[in-house]
């Protein structure tokens, strides 16, 4: 075995490569006697020098590492793409590879800053984690109307109706309701066929309740505040409305509990309601000043629907 | 200094390595270039392509070194810096073949989640007071095409608060009872043990009632039969909204209904509670029946929903 033994070994020629020709099958061997083979690659100016280091002795490591057989691109990694033979003498194909991390469970105390998009919040929100009752909607009157509509309600569903501070400016008079249907056509006289409604009205003040009336095949819903019907200057109500469905119509009505603000006696006044024969699927209510006073301004409604699912 | 300049260096023998050995620990077999930064070519055998490992710019100021993985190599590992000798730009890195790391998800930021949405199942209970005050417990509907005779909800809470609301309740013939049965531990109907059959626990129901068209008032003390809440002589769609207290010697129930599919919208009350029951008793179920034990029974779509109010 022949050897040289020098310090520098340079191309000869400007610009010429410096090739190390091993014969055969033989490499290229960058070897020290005294600590792993170490090839130093220096920068141009020289003052910068990197290094590739052979695996120490005791890792025990005699494998080859062909460099990527394939485009180099930015953001991939460098992958094994393959080995050929095993143990410590394997050789690795080397690649340029995208690397997608692996799915991990996620822990959701990390969530440690923002909010959630309600958007990826599932709709309705189950019923069964607590949220039993959804708000649909909130009306305050703030301009100068005599009445106002709450419409697209679900078919074969139960609403809770909350209204607050009815009445008309010091004004006496009567809350009616209509109901409107699926397509927001107020269910009335005009309505094809002609709409009426069952009614019965009861109250209770001191005896518990007391008698009832029966009002059947009304132009529209009257809500009493006390055991006269009276007209009133002010009222607050609470309604449990279902609407039917396409199949069971006759399932919708509305039960409608009633107070008069303001008022010593403290009445409850009850008033129960169906359309009377031809039954339609109610899909929203109107409420109005019987003869057309403009209502409170600040009268308040809010409609929440019971979940159930 | 000794230098040998020439274009080629080949080994002397068939098969032999052409060896670049540096001398010493600290020596290295070094690569430069005059005019570029030092690179390395690797050949095919062909000669016909070369590729490269070239050193860093120098403006990189880096004078680290690579030490080869240590490890096994393996299909589809990574390499990656094991660990680090020394410091700055002359630190030394032990690399290894690793497994494709998993992505730390830490510090999360709720906003970035921005497409998809949560399954359901994935919600968990929503606490009183974020919002969640009326938890649905129970949803029972008669099914299309069959009739049943009970509705019963087992294993309510002590202390428990629930709204049950009868929706669209039908009977399949005319029916003027909704017969309400408080229920024990053990499932069964809570009885007056003065009486026939009492056997379950020491304790009464007491019950009153009344309907518009009547306007029927009705009172039953000690009784071990089931509590009969007059609805109507229908077998029209009818709307019941009920509230329970389950609390141990507190029980309280009350009944409201009204018949929809009707001309006479009539509606219909109840109240119950138990009295002097034997210590610790409490209500632990409730069921409905449309004719106890007649023919008499619930239709489609009679739907009952048990409400629980969550106080926390």
């Amino acid at each position: 075995m022949s050897k040289i033994k020098l310090n520098q070994i340079e191309s000869l020629s400007s610009n010429g490569d410096l090739a190390l020709t091993p014969n055969g099958t033989g490499a290229v061997e960058i070897k020290s006697d005294d600590t792993d083979g170490t090839l130093q690659l220096n920068s141009s100016g020289n003052s910068s020098k990197t290094k590739v280091k052979a695996a120490p002795s005791s890792a025990a490591q005699n494998y080859t590492l062909i460099l990527p057989d394939n485009q180099i691109a930015q953001d991939k990694y460098l992958q094994v793409a393959s080995v050929t033979g095993s143990g410590s003498t394997a050789v690795g194909q080397l690649q340029y590879a995208t690397v997608t991390p692996p799915s991990i469970n996620l822990d959701a105390s990390e969530l440690t800053t923002g909010s959630l998009d309600a958007a990826r919040l599932p709709s309705p929100l189950p019923a069964t984690s607590g949220l039993g009752l959804k708000h649909v909607s909130t009306t305050i009157v703030n301009t100068s109307i005599h009445e106002f509509s709450v419409t697209g309600l679900d078919a074969d569903s139960l609403y809770r109706i909350m209204v607050r501070n009815w009445g008309y400016s010091g004004s006496s008079d009567r809350c009616h309701m209509h109901f409107i249907d699926q397509s927001g056509v107020v269910l009335n006289w005009a309505y094809s066929p002609t709409i009426y409604y069952d009614c019965v009205n009861w109250y209770s003040y001191r005896y518990n309740p007391g008698n009832y009336n029966l009002r059947q095949q009304q132009s529209d819903i009257q809500i009493d505040g006390d055991h006269y019907g009276n007209q009133h200057t002010a009222l607050s109500f609470i309604a449990d409305l279902s609407t039917g469905s396409t199949t069971n119509p006759g399932a919708g009505g509305v039960h409608i509990k009633a107070t008069r603000n303001y008022d010593y006696n403290a009445y409850n006044a009850y008033t129960n309601a169906v359309i009377h024969s031809s039954k339609q699927v109610i899909g929203g209510f109107k409420l109005k000043s019987s003869i057309g006073y403009q209502l409170n301004q600040g009268l308040e409604c809010v409609v929440y629907k019971y979940m159930e699912a | 200094m000794s230098k040998l300049n020439v274009n080629e260096l080949e080994a002397n023998g068939t098969n032999s390595n052409l060896k670049v050995v540096s001398k010493g620990t600290t020596g290295v077999c070094e690569v430069t270039g005059a005019d570029n930064d030092a690179t390395l070519q690797l050949n095919c055998s062909a000669q016909s392509h070369g590729v490269k490992l070239k050193a860093p710019a120098d403006s990189a100021g880096q004078n680290y070194t690579l030490a080869l993985p240590d490890n096994q190599i393996a299909a589809n590992k990574l390499i990656k810096v094991k660990n680090i000798t020394g410091s700055g730009t002359t630190a030394e890195g032990q690399l290894e073949f690793v497994d494709t790391p998993p992505t730390a998800y830490t510090n999360l930021d709720a906003a970035n989640v921005t497409s998809g949405v949560f399954p359901t199942a994935r919600i968990g209970g929503i606490s009183a007071t974020n919002g969640g005050g009326l938890k649905l417990i129970n949803k029972t509907v008669v099914p299309v095409g069959t009739n049943t005779n009970f509705i019963t909800f087992n294993g309510l809470e002590d202390n428990g608060h629930y709204l049950i609301i009868g929706k669209d309740v039908k009977y399949t013939s005319t029916m003027q009872y909704f017969y309400t049965t408080f229920l024990g531990a053990d499932g069964a109907q809570l009885k007056d043990a003065g009486n026939a059959g009492g056997t379950n626990n020491l304790s009464y129901v007491c019950w009153q009632n009344r309907k518009t068209a009547m306007n029927f008032f009705n009172a039953q003390f000690g009784s071990t039969q089931k509590m009969e809440f007059s609805s109507d002589n229908v077998s029209a769609n009818m709307y019941m909204r009920m509230e329970l207290f389950t609390g141990t010697d507190r029980v309280y129930f009350s009944l409201y209904g009204h018949i929809l599919d009707y001309s006479y919208p009539y509606y219909f009350l109840g109240t119950a509670n138990l009295y002097q029951p034997s210590a610790g008793t409490r209500v632990h179920g409730i069921q409905f029946s449309a004719g106890g034990t007649g023919g008499y029974n619930f239709t489609n779509p009679t739907t009952f929903l048990l409400y629980q109010y969550m106080d926390a």
